[in-house]
């Protein structure tokens, strides 16, 4: 019985330990993120405009898989800073993450690609498949925005999901066996959109109704209370990132190209596209939210201890 | 009596031995042949090569006037090993196998009486349900013997089946063979190195050695003398 | 004797993990780890019956059940034709031993952009996915166990002239069920995993996705409880069929028969 109580009392130390991070070093944790509407990030990088802002500062880099990862790892206190979308954080938000936007990032085309049989959303039938990259995801609010708009019940579309990455849907659009439409945003938008036997029937800004931020930049309120140094000159950094990109994308393809696998002429064309938009503005929160309520993907009332 | 097997000028050598050499053997029906020989010179061989298991290389094997060139239910084989027995398979099911999977469609009826018929004649009544884990050396061969029986097969070939028992086993197992080969009339041959037994259960006995018949000796009495026993001894 | 040591066993392991799960309570409610990470084992216990309640979970598990025993039937029928044919003909032999070589080291999971692209993404694949890692192994044992079987039920099967199917059916696969039913436990066990992760990845189609993609859900939407409440009825189904089933299906057969 002793040893059973000292194993469960080592068991507790090694837990308790590990839940404790680091603190009060000049260290920001960072989420690295790849793609066309994280480019202002990549800039923030490799101009080290962190570095710039806030002398002395240590910035870790962390690879992080998806979303959930990024808040997993916040949770965890493995990570001050990330980007998504706006629905993912209310959904962090709900479940009781002490968490906030700091900056808005960048608009880039989204849209619902589909077969050329399919004209709207009003000729998708029971025996289609919608493939996007999960459920909760900016993808699947603005599809249940679009078919609330249209049929008045944002959950219409629901059993025709098909759960699969942005590289993996369009493989299985483009492969023309199972998946009829993608809800997908850039650089695969495009590409599908090449293939004249698919055409995008629903834009983003369609279904939301007007423009919003696609990507925004999250932190802990840990971070934003406890740093407030390392806060505004993260701020600082971003800003003077999307300034970069507005103001220089010849030379922003050229360093972007470093991180993409794609020619510099391409990368100038989407960041420079009139659908593209890198700012720190954040816009649409309200109606993600207000619709995310109606439609009970998150329960302003219930919060969980 | 008519001739049941006819072995004429056979040959099997294997890998530069000779394992026989040119054999020259008749056996008539119901009679009960040992086979005996110093081990590895042959006496297994053959019993395969009748039992059609094994090619021979140049002479005829005729079984009924007819070649043997593959195993047949007319010859069915008992072997030492007392995993013979299906494990999966209890006793009565053991003795079944051969008749549930025989080619004239037995009806359930038939197949348990001829069942139980066998397991009488082998005296293991009373235990029909063991599993052959659950069951001695001796009552394994007994099975064995009663599922080799249980198609009336006209020729048991029996190759060292109470090699592995110890003396007493043995002989109550010797007298319930004698006592089933006087009821069916069943021709056996029987491969041993045990002289005794040979001496106790052969009308004919069969001396292999270097691949050669050296002796066919007849035993009608049946009674293993020591003098016998010392006599073939010595020839071996 | 036997059976109380056995008992014992089993007290010892319900002794763990009820010290396991009070450790568990004491952390969550103790300790400043936020319930994200680790809920309460009443926000789990809660989160576990709700889910029986509205039947999500139980079909969830229903529908991955379904694939697996589908896909372990298919995988059963195919290890039993590619290994019989082996053993009859060394060139099949030859052929089944390089697809194993090539196939058996390979993450069905890796395989997936490949099943996409060929099968698309709905039941087909996760069940081609179960196949993918269930047969090869079931294929190794099959053979090992074909190859270990007394000369003697050869010949006996020979003896009574009996064809090649038939002896492959009445003799080679009950005297090889040892090796098929460890073959059994490991298809099992890998079919069970390679089901979860492909449904995790997949995703549902027409909301049914099994238990993988439950646990995948409730994680998008960083339901915590949820997650482990999907957890746990994987780990009793683990138990159920580990212990129970395939412990029945050896006490009626190679333990009776003495061939464990």
């Amino acid at each position: 019985m002793k040893k059973i109580v000292i194993i469960g009392f080592i068991f507790l130390t090694l837990l308790v330990s590990a839940c404790s991070g680091q603190e009060s070093k000049k260290e920001i944790r960072i989420a690295e993120q790849y793609g066309i509407a994280y480019a202002p990030v990549q800039i923030m990088r490799h101009k080290a405009f962190l570095e710039e802002e806030i002398p002395g500062v240590k910035v870790s880099w962390e690879q992080m898989i998806n979303t959930a990862a990024i808040r997993e790892a916040m949770v965890a206190d493995k990570l001050d800073v990330g980007f998504m979308a706006i629905p993912p954080f209310y959904i962090g938000w709900d479940k009781g993450m002490d968490w906030k936007i700091f900056t808005g990032l960048s608009t880039v085309p989204v849209g619902l690609v589909a077969s050329k049989d399919i004209n709207s959303l009003k000729d998708i039938t029971n025996d289609h498949r919608i493939a996007l990259p999960q459920p909760g995801s900016i993808q699947h609010i603005l599809l249940s925005m679009a078919c609330d708009r249209e049929f008045n019940d944002p959950n219409k579309m629901d059993n025709l999901l098909v759960t699969l990455s942005h590289p993996d849907g369009m493989n299985a659009l483009l492969a023309g066996s199972e998946i009829d439409a993608h809800f997908t945003s850039t650089p695969y938008l495009e590409t599908e959109l090449k293939d004249n036997d698919y055409h995008q029937i629903l834009s983003g800004e369609e279904a939301f109704g007007r423009d919003y931020s696609f990507i925004v930049g999250v932190t802990t309120k840990k971070f934003h209370d406890g740093r407030s140094d390392l806060y505004k000159g993260l701020n600082r950094a971003m800003a003077k990132s999307i300034d970069f990109i507005n103001e220089n994308p010849h030379e922003a393809a050229e360093i972007l190209t470093e991180y993409f696998d794609l020619p510099k002429e391409e990368i100038l064309e989407y960041i420079t596209s009139q659908d593209t938009n890198y700012s720190n503005i954040v816009k649409g929160t309200k109606s993600f939210s207000d619709f995310m309520h109606k439609t009970e993907y998150i329960y302003p009332n219930l919060i969980m201890i | 009596m008519k001739d049941i097997i006819k072995i004429e000028k056979l040959t099997k050598t294997y890998e530069d031995n000779i394992i026989l050499n040119n054999i020259d053997l008749t056996i008539t029906e119901g009679e009960f042949v040992c086979l005996i020989g110093p081990s590895g010179e042959g006496k297994t061989t053959l019993l395969n090569l009748i039992g059609g298991f094994i090619e021979k290389d140049s002479g005829n094997i005729k079984f009924q006037g007819k070649e043997i060139r593959k195993p047949t239910r007319d010859c069915i084989m008992v072997f030492q090993e007392f995993d013979q027995l299906f494990s999966w398979k209890n006793l009565k099911e053991n003795i079944g196998f051969p008749l549930k999977n025989s080619r004239e469609k037995l009806s359930m009826e038939e197949i348990n009486n001829l069942s139980t018929k066998y397991i009488e004649m082998v005296k293991l009544k009373g235990f029909e349900n063991h599993y052959p884990h659950q069951l001695s050396g001796g009552m394994k061969q007994r099975v064995a013997l009663a599922r080799a029986l249980a198609t009336s097969p006209k020729v048991l070939l029996m190759d060292e089946p109470f090699g592995s028992l110890d003396a007493q086993t043995k002989s109550s197992l010797h007298s319930t063979l004698l006592d089933i080969w006087g009821k069916t009339n069943t021709t056996i041959i029987f491969v041993t190195h045990d002289v005794r037994e040979a001496l106790t259960l052969a009308d004919r006995i069969v001396l292999l050695k270097e691949g050669i018949i050296r002796e066919i000796i007849d035993n009608n009495e049946k009674i293993p003398t020591d003098k016998k026993v010392a006599e073939i001894t010595r020839l071996l | 004797m036997k059976n109380k040591v056995y008992l014992q066993g089993y007290k010892l392991k319900a002794i763990w993990v009820i010290l396991a799960l009070i450790i568990w309570e004491s952390i969550a409610r103790f300790s400043s780890v936020t319930s994200l990470a680790f809920p309460s084992l009443t926000l789990i216990g809660k989160a576990l019956i709700e889910s029986i309640i509205s039947g999500e979970i139980i079909n969830q598990m229903a529908f991955s059940l379904g694939l697996i025993i589908l896909g372990l039937i298919i995988s059963i029928l195919l290890a039993l034709i590619m290994s019989s044919l082996s053993i009859i003909n060394p060139i099949v032999e030859n052929l089944v031993d390089t697809c194993i070589s090539i196939f058996h080291p390979l993450p069905g999971i890796a395989l997936l952009p490949l099943i996409i692209l060929w099968i698309g993404t709905g039941y087909k694949a996760v069940v081609f996915i179960i196949i993918h890692s269930v047969l090869w192994p079931m294929i190794l044992n099959m053979v090992a166990g074909f190859k270990a079987i007394p000369q003697v039920y050869k010949k006996i099967g020979r003896n009574y002239e009996f064809s090649t199917g038939k002896i492959i059916s009445k003799i080679y696969i009950p005297a090889s069920l040892p090796y098929i039913i460890a073959g059994l436990k490991i298809g099992w066990a890998r079919a069970w995993r390679a089901a979860i992760s492909a449904e995790m990845i997949f995703g549902a189609t027409g909301g049914k996705g099994g238990i993988g993609w439950y646990i995948f859900n409730k994680r998008v939407f960083m339901d915590t409880p949820g997650l482990f409440a999907g957890l746990i009825v994987i780990i009793i189904i683990g138990i159920l069929v580990e212990d129970l089933a395939f412990g029945k299906l050896e006490e009626t057969t190679i333990k009776k028969w003495g061939i464990s």
